[in-house]
């Protein structure tokens, strides 16, 4: 691993340069972030659709439309961590030119499945979001069940936004849940570390990439609409936008802000702790150590 | 002469173009992608409205005044269409590529070999961002009137497939939009700890750095002010302890200090470049 020699220029960035760099990324790089986006996105749409198979069952109606789709946009947002997680080993990984094959990102996420069963898991609320998608009742009047998954989704949008790099550090840092020697830096001690001092810079950039994200989903929607209506020559929403375009829009904008927030983590370590620094003195450091043997 | 940042293979991706004049002077231009133009556009947007309507409200007096409605409905109409379709092209003709929004967000259009543009690019490709809004839906099968809802999805699409960020206006005219960042180039850094001098002075004589570790130690020197002393402690670590044995000083020694007494050594101070040994 040559450290000095990233696929991404290492320096500071404005958050509005990462938003169109990651769009960038993602033409260059789409097959591997469709494919490893794919992979937990594909069974995640089919469970969706299995939780809300009773909302269209009867009509494609403005009312049944809009509660179907304010669900599965609900649904997508609580799932969206898991589905970022092989993305960004695969983004980690490529960075480095390091192989981005299927079974190297199998074994990075196997070795730290641990971890990222708790902290997405349990404390992030994850298993808590599948059980009350599977618990939400068949009826198009708003339940207990919707106010709760509304109440996750809002505790999950303040931690995501506040401390939003958790898979980066669990997956590329390696960082662990407990202490195994004095000197171990604990997930915990990690994220505050990292997101502390920037809790408010964070929260912003969070809000300026929801911002872009929903725009980009927005122009894919309509457009994609268009061009249905020109092949049906029908305006009306039918089973293809409701099921097929608009869910996949969602979850291509959850791809897209898997690479924006891995470029602003980048960012992030290179103004809080001079990564570019570290990794052009570790490459003089690995050369000086060639040298010598 | 145009180097783009990302072309080389052997160049990382960045969104930065190197141009070189004729004079065989290289500028660094850093470009701007469709999020970054979105303010701008939102500005000369607001700025557009606005006149419309004061001039609405001009040629409605004066038509009220002189009697003649349908004059000044021509009017404004015509108004109107020269706003819409020629505002961006007369401003980027006559502001050297910028346009109000563009002036504030510090963008400006250039051709894609660095030179400015001329009228028939500016003009030509603010025609052409009609084309880049597309697909458009008509919003009269909702009867709102003769409405036209932009998805600007080519606009997005082909800027993602090109190394500057051009949309279609740009790819045909030949044009890109930059940053017109104003950096401070940064001078040689300032160590004025003493014994940082001590100890470059006790450095062994025949003592040269080879290009990569010269390389990280400037960069070091400049960002270190930035960082914590446990920070500089971790990354001076790395070249630290296998500098001390090689140059046969103390463990005692600060890392972080030695590598600040090598780059005064190497920048500031090269005294005994006649030196043999080589780091």
């Amino acid at each position: 691993m040559q450290l000095d020699r990233t696929q991404i220029t290492i320096r500071p960035r404005s958050g509005w340069e990462i938003l169109d760099l990651a769009l960038r990324i993602c033409w260059l790089q789409h097959r591997p972030l469709l494919l490893y986006t794919a992979i937990t996105a594909v069974p995640l749409y089919f469970f969706n659709m299995f939780v809300l198979r009773w909302a269209l069952a009867d009509e494609y109606s403005y009312d049944t439309i809009s509660y179907y789709l304010w669900l599965m946009g609900l649904l997508v947002f609580l799932e969206a961590p898991l589905v970022t997680l092989a993305p960004t080993d695969m983004l980690g990984r490529w960075m480095f030119s390091q192989d981005t094959s299927w079974p190297a990102i199998r074994a990075d996420l196997w070795a730290v499945s641990g971890r990222l069963f708790w902290c997405f898991g349990i404390v992030r609320g994850g298993l808590a979001a599948f059980g009350l998608a599977l618990s939400l009742e068949p009826s198009l009047d708003p339940s207990g069940i919707d106010f709760l998954l509304v109440v996750l989704a809002l505790y999950s949008a303040l931690v995501r936004s506040a401390r939003p790099f958790l898979p980066e550090i669990i997956l590329l840092e390696r960082s662990w849940l407990r202490k195994r020697t004095p000197q171990t830096i604990t997930i915990g001690r990690r994220n505050s570390a990292l997101h502390g001092p920037s809790t408010g810079d964070m929260i912003g950039r969070w809000m300026l990439m929801s911002g872009a994200a929903s725009l980009l989903a927005i122009s894919l929607i309509i457009s994609a609409w268009y061009c249905v209506a020109m092949l049906t020559n029908d305006w009306q929403w039918n089973a293809i936008m409701v099921q097929v375009v608009v869910p996949v829009s969602f979850w291509l904008m959850v791809m897209y802000t898997t690479v924006v927030r891995y470029l602003y983590y980048l960012d992030l370590r290179i103004r809080r702790e001079g990564w570019e620094v570290e990794l052009r003195v570790r490459a003089a450091a690995q050369e000086l150590r060639g040298q010598l043997a | 002469m145009v180097r783009d940042a990302s072309a080389a293979s052997t160049k990382s991706l960045d969104s930065t173009i190197d141009v070189v004049t004729p004079e065989n002077i290289s500028f660094e231009y850093e470009l701007a992608g469709p999020f970054r133009r979105i303010p701008a556009y939102f500005i000369d947007l607001a700025i557009r409205l606005v006149i419309w309507v004061v001039l609405l409200i001009a040629v409605s007096l004066s038509g009220m005044a002189v009697g003649g409605g349908e004059l000044a409905i021509a009017i404004w109409l015509l108004c109107w269409f020269v706003m819409e379709w020629f505002y961006g092209g007369l401003l980027e003709t006559y502001f050297n590529g910028q346009t109000f929004g563009k002036r504030m967000f510090g963008l400006r259009v250039l051709r894609t070999d660095g030179q400015p543009i001329n009228g028939l690019q500016a003009v030509m490709r603010n025609i052409l961002r009609f084309v880049d809004m597309m697909p458009l839906i008509s919003l009269q099968e909702f009867e709102a009137g003769p409405l036209a809802l932009p998805t600007c999805m080519f606009g997005l699409l082909a800027p993602m497939m090109n190394r500057r960020y051009q949309r279609l206006g740009d790819l045909v005219c030949g044009t890109m939009v930059v940053v017109e960042e104003r950096r401070w180039a940064v001078a040689m850094a300032r160590l004025d700890d003493a014994a940082i001098h001590r100890l470059a002075a006790e450095l062994p004589g025949n003592l040269t750095v080879s290009h990569k570790l010269s390389r990280a130690l400037a960069t070091y020197v400049e960002r270190r002010r930035y960082l914590s002393p446990l920070r500089r402690a971790e990354i001076a670590k790395h070249l630290g302890d296998i500098l001390l044995p090689q140059l046969k000083l103390p463990t005692s020694v600060d890392h972080d200090g030695l590598l600040c007494a090598l780059y005064v050594r190497t920048f500031v101070a090269p005294t005994a470049r006649e030196a043999t040994a080589h780091v």
